[in-house]
């Protein structure tokens, strides 16, 4: 089992295999991840039932909560690949962190602005300045100190050490922040806002939920496979294997 | 010891050579204090109540203008280079340079803070927590951007402030409540503390991973 | 007293230089030749222990103390030339009287006390030659060094490498004129 594993390690740090495999799977994944979205869109928007306490304007859940939840996981997986770069020197984690963090960063925004137009018409604001908001707000800003963090070395090892530096500091960082501010709120603002009805969402408002955040997992993968492979045709643009196979197409 | 005493006045000499390097931050600061009160309320009520946060938010703000002259000039004129040569633990030369940079970024504010009791009608009793919140916690931010500085060096990028400033959060939130806490009657001793702790077990690790974040620009 | 073995250097995936053999025993100056974009600058660099990652070995045999001058002059615009060399971190226990002196022997008196951003790059370099004379290390590695001198000054220094010689220090150097032999040679290109 250890074998197996550390031969799939050994597989996944390589540039060749990955771009090969990746090849293959990213048609696959595209169509499905597209689809699944398109379904639970439709699914969601037309034909699961009206909310009962906050009517038509719930709808949005199918936006927001994938939204939410998938760059939440980007970010924990991008502190993994950071461990395991600076660990292991794994130059894919290195490639993995580049590629995810625009998407990471695209999704917390959706995350964002889909949470404050649901807020809106359901608790009457666009924004509070509570422990979930301020801390994916800040999740927001260190995706783009990572990003941003790309172009500041000359060389490439340098901003990937760098990067994965951030990338750690963030994830340690991110409670502290979501702690201090609850802390703080809870002094300040006895009453903070829940999202009625989460609890109590029924089956069939429940299953193109879940079918949407497949949908959006699948997604990422997709466009990080994609992303992937374009950041290795650059690093990897003057080796042989690469050009032996750009020229093979 | 007399080494690194030549190191600290090399620094000093440096820094009050440049007026700009302490002159900025304080103009910085009673430009903001003046435009609280015409831009928010010249209400004593109302800024009274919004003096803590507005100071410290000024004072980080100020450091977020400043933290670049930590090391962006040693990196341009090679000095960093030769000190890298040097062979020597340059830990101990980093931190005077955080050390001066505070000197004169945070210091004259501080004392300047003094005055918002009469702009800002900051009550008496709020003073003691705003003078020691500050001069405990301004270090702390001091050193964020030191790293932030340090993993910047030579662009100006977005980087900086992005890092500096959900780092700063808590220290911003524990130094606002304290003064809060005083000024309604409750202990704040226990956020000092907490500001206290937060210098001393963030030091070495902000400190080491400047000095790591430094060297990656030779690599 | 320094020897390499294969000693190679790569910027991400370029080798900036590779297989880099050679030893310094005698009491000699070394000058580093090479075409531009050999390496010169980076051998330079890693040999004074600025840039870590190498491939290869690098070892010296006895304990030195690194004298290290690159392209950039490490001075501090806001200093004068009389306080950058009171301050220069590379001489920790230098008096003013030792200064005041090497000021006057590079024609410098005029300019100490004035803050060297506004000196010429000639001035500057002098300074820097300043540094290398108040030095008591025992290895030196300079980058092109001759850059923008005058042709006295140039002469001055080398008079200070055979000073320095003499008293056991060893001396690398940068140049990219091969014309003058006195020096022994290391040819960046010959290791390519």
């Amino acid at each position: 089992m250890f074998q197996v594993l550390k031969n799939f390690y050994h597989k996944l740090g390589s540039y060749p295999w990955f771009y090969k495999i990746s090849g293959k799977v990213i048609p696959f994944v595209g169509v499905l991840s597209i689809s699944l979205i398109v379904i639970s869109s439709i699914w969601g928007l037309f034909f699961s039932p009206t909310d009962a306490v906050q009517g038509d304007v719930y709808r949005i859940i199918y936006f927001h909560v994938p939204a939410v939840s998938v760059s939440q996981v980007i970010y924990y997986s991008m502190s993994v690949a950071a461990a395991v770069f600076l660990i292991w020197r794994m130059k894919m984690a290195g490639v993995y962190i580049k590629s995810l963090a625009p998407i990471g960063a695209a999704f917390t925004f959706i995350g964002l602005l889909s949470g404050a137009i649901w807020g809106q018409p359901t608790w009457g604001t666009w924004w509070v300045w509570d422990a979930r908001l301020t801390s994916t707000l800040v999740l927001f800003l260190f995706y783009l100190a990572i990003i941003g963090m790309q172009s500041t070395f000359a060389s490439r090892k340098s901003a990937d050490t760098a990067v994965s530096i951030i990338t750690l500091v963030g994830v340690v960082n991110l409670p502290i922040v979501k702690k201090s501010v609850d802390w703080w709120n809870t002094l300040h603002q006895p009453a903070s806002i829940t999202i009625s009805g989460e609890s109590s969402i029924s089956n069939e408002m429940l299953i193109p939920l879940l079918l949407s955040i497949l949908g959006v997992y699948l997604f990422v993968f997709f466009t990080g496979l994609l992303s992937m492979r374009a950041e290795i045709s650059t690093r990897e643009q003057n080796k042989e294997w690469f050009k032996k196979l750009s020229s093979n197409n | 010891m007399i080494y690194l005493l030549k190191i600290f006045q090399k620094e000093f000499l440096i820094y009050s050579r440049k007026s700009s390097s302490f002159i900025s931050p304080v103009v910085f600061f009673l430009i903001s204090i003046s435009l609280y009160p015409i831009g928010i309320s010249n209400d004593p009520d109302i800024l009274k109540d919004l003096a803590p946060g507005l100071i410290w938010i000024t004072i980080l703000l100020s450091t977020l203008i400043s933290f670049q002259n930590i090391f962006s000039e040693d990196y341009e004129d090679g000095s960093i280079e030769v000190l890298l040569a040097s062979g020597q633990n340059i830990s101990l030369i980093v931190l005077i340079k955080i050390f001066v940079n505070w000197i004169f970024s945070c210091l004259p504010i501080i004392i300047l803070s003094v005055f918002s009791i009469f702009l800002l009608y900051l009550p008496q009793e709020g003073l003691r927590p705003l003078i020691i919140s500050l001069l405990i916690g301004t270090p702390t931010i001091c050193l964020f951007g030191a790293l932030a500085g340090a993993l910047s060096l030579g662009k100006n990028s977005i980087t900086g402030p992005a890092l500096m400033l959900p780092l700063s959060l808590p220290v911003l939130i524990l130094g606002t409540q304290a003064i809060n806490y005083s000024l309604n009657g409750i202990n704040f001793f226990s956020n000092i503390l907490f500001l206290i702790a937060i210098l001393i077990f963030l030091l070495p690790i902000i400190l080491f991973a400047s000095v790591g974040a430094l060297k990656l620009h030779f690599n | 007293m320094l020897k390499t073995a294969n000693l190679s250097y790569k910027f991400d995936d370029k080798y900036i230089f590779s297989n880099l053999n050679f030893e310094i025993t005698d009491q000699s100056v070394y000058k580093l030749v090479g075409d531009n974009g050999s390496g010169k600058s980076t051998l330079l660099k890693v040999l004074s222990g600025i840039y870590k990652n190498y491939e290869g070995e690098l070892s010296f045999l006895d304990k030195n103390t690194v004298f290290y001058s690159g392209h950039k002059t490490g001075l501090k615009n806001s200093l004068s030339a009389r306080e950058n060399l009171y301050f220069d971190i590379r001489l920790p226990k230098i008096s003013h009287s030792q200064i005041n002196s090497v000021l006057n022997q590079l024609d410098l008196s005029d300019y100490s006390d004035i803050q060297s951003v506004y000196l010429s790059e000639g001035q500057k370099r002098k300074i820097n030659i300043a540094s290398f004379i108040l030095s008591s290390a025992s290895l030196y590695l300079l980058d092109e060094p001759f850059n923008n001198l005058d042709k006295k000054t140039s002469l001055l220094l080398e008079e200070v490498f055979n000073i320095k010689i003499n008293k056991g220090s060893k001396i690398i150097f940068s140049s990219h004129d091969r014309s003058d032999d006195e020096f022994s040679l290391i040819d960046m290109n010959l290791f390519s």
